[in-house]
């Protein structure tokens, strides 16, 4: 029998093999297990066409090449769907309560230890502003600032450390937040915002945003310019087309190409290496600090407020939107079943988003 | 011991951290000040239309109160009249909306009998009375579309 015969199965080796084992399993926890599906099954399904040899998809000229180079490469696609996130998310809970803002800044702090623990470990410094970035638990900005900072070897890993870890908060986060509370601290009743915001005030926080943020810092101007540009179309409520397409079509057809194309630099030669494992734990590291820092600050907010905010919302400052703040609720529910902080840790989450558009921006000015 | 290059790369990573935060702490709170000063600018809008209309309809009783006695300025008396009759109105039908709860919450207890001892039995009850007082529809007024249709009319 001719080898030409046999296709591409003659090429097959072993990492082929356990690089398609690894896309079968993210399409697994997609599928069966619910993490992430939006992400995890696309970057599946690119890691599994991405590693099947001899197919030519991942060159320049093929499918997931094309992808990587319109959409990773210039930096597109993050910013698409920062567009979308910005249509889908409500900030009222944050004009509610503004005090909230500081909650979503302190959780930040998570992506800088991890940029000093990754540089005591031996990576460069740009590689480790790449991979403090997971701790931002934010998929566009860790896409967007890994592909400006980090080699393309490093894009897939990190991409994918931030959307596990993103899919594990609810495992990640409630021991670390019932650790630094008390019980009593836990059990605090946060009273209500006696007023909504007036539409002037959601139009206007929007455009005030982008001008503010791209002074402070300019690097932040796309991200957080699409995100206040999705937020404008969503409020001003005059574009409702514009608005639906940016929820719905514009983000749901960019997340399909993300994941293919991230999913397509995660090849054998690139992902099976020890820095992966290494890029995994710091990930893991910068999580973990991000919401103890958050829990961390709401407690110095709860003693300078006499006791009026529950220190758990803190914890709903890394931008896993809305996964935090579900946490925050059901933790809290553990100890009262009246308690009720979803909308609490709503303020704080959604500022969570805008701080880590800040710091990916921050970062990359720093850094680039 | 903490080798030189390693001091080295931890203060160079202590000072990325100190500015990185300090940079990302002066925005949002940059944007909290300019979120107090829009809330304080444009403060929210229902609780202004509920304050408008809370004064617009204090503005429309008063007018209501004093509607009466000014058209009736030169007749105090009527006016006096037209306010014990209104009260009168009210408790009449005050009166009347008790009597018709006491007779509901009589229903409403035989019913609950009733329940208690067979829902079946009274939704049985509840069909057959139902059905009542319907007739057939005569013949002419019978639907017959389907018909006509048929006939290609």
């Amino acid at each position: 029998m001719s080898i030409e015969l046999l296709g591409a199965i003659p090429d097959l080796t072993l990492p082929h093999v356990v690089m398609i084992v690894i896309s079968l399993g993210m399409i697994y926890l997609g599928i069966a297990k619910g993490y992430e599906p939006l992400l995890l099954l696309p970057i599946g399904v690119g890691v599994l066409m991405a590693n099947l040899p001899s197919t030519g998809i991942i060159e320049d000229d093929g499918l997931l090449g094309m992808l990587r180079k319109i959409g990773l490469d210039t930096e597109l696609f993050p910013l698409l769907m920062f567009l979308g996130v910005g249509a889908l998310t409500d900030f009222t809970p944050m004009l509610q309560n503004p005090i909230t803002v500081l909650l979503g800044a302190a959780a930040q702090f998570g992506i800088f230890a991890a940029l000093v623990a990754a540089l005591l470990l031996g990576w460069d410094l740009e590689t480790a502003g790449a991979i403090g970035i997971i701790g931002s638990a934010d998929g566009p900005t860790t896409i967007f600032v890994a592909t400006q900072l980090a080699d393309i070897d490093l894009w897939g890993p990190i991409a994918v450390a931030a959307y596990s870890y993103m899919a594990m908060v609810p495992i990640i986060q409630p021991p670390i937040m019932r650790f630094l509370t008390t019980k009593k601290e836990r059990q605090i009743r946060m009273p209500y915002p006696d007023r909504s915001a007036s539409r002037k005030a959601k139009i206007i926080f929007p455009i005030v945003v982008i001008i503010l943020a791209s002074l402070i810092a300019p690097k932040s101007a796309p991200l957080v310019g699409m995100l206040m540009f999705g937020n404008l179309l969503r409020e001003a409520g005059v574009v409702d087309r514009l608005s639906q397409s940016a929820q719905n079509e514009i983000i749901n057809i960019t997340t399909i190409f993300l994941g293919l194309a991230v999913g397509s630099t995660m090849t054998a030669s690139r992902f099976l290496d020890p820095q992966t494992i290494g890029i995994f734990l710091l990930g893991l590291f910068a999580f973990s600090v991000a919401t103890s820092s958050g829990v961390i600050f709401g407690k110095i907010m709860c003693y300078f407020s006499g006791g009026k905010i529950n220190p758990l919302i803190g914890a709903a400052g890394v931008s896993a939107i809305p996964m935090a703040a579900r946490v925050v609720q059901k933790v809290g529910q553990e100890e009262d079943p009246e308690n009720w902080l979803l909308m609490h840790a709503m303020g704080p989450n959604v500022a969570g988003v805008l701080g880590s558009a800040i710091a990916g921006g921050v970062i990359l000015g720093m850094l680039s | 011991m903490l080798s030189e290059e390693l001091l080295e790369k931890l203060l160079e990573g202590l000072y990325l951290a100190g500015v990185g935060m300090g940079l990302v702490f002066a925005s949002l709170v940059a944007f909290l000040l300019v979120l107090l000063v829009i809330r304080r600018v444009y403060p929210d809008s229902d609780t202004q239309s509920e304050q408008k209309m809370n004064a617009e309809l204090s503005e429309n009783d008063s007018n209501k109160f004093e509607g009466p006695v000014a058209d009736q300025s030169q007749e105090p008396t009527k006016a006096l009249v037209d306010g014990e009759k209104i009260a009168a109105m009210a408790v009449a039908v005050y009166m009347q909306m008790e009597e018709e709860e006491n007779i509901g919450q009589l229903v409403s207890s035989q019913s609950d009998t009733f329940s208690i001892q067979s829902n079946w039995k009274l939704d049985g009850r509840n069909a057959l009375m139902g059905s009542q007082g319907h007739r057939p529809n005569m013949y002419g007024e019978r639907s017959n579309a389907d018909s006509k249709n048929r006939r290609g009319n």
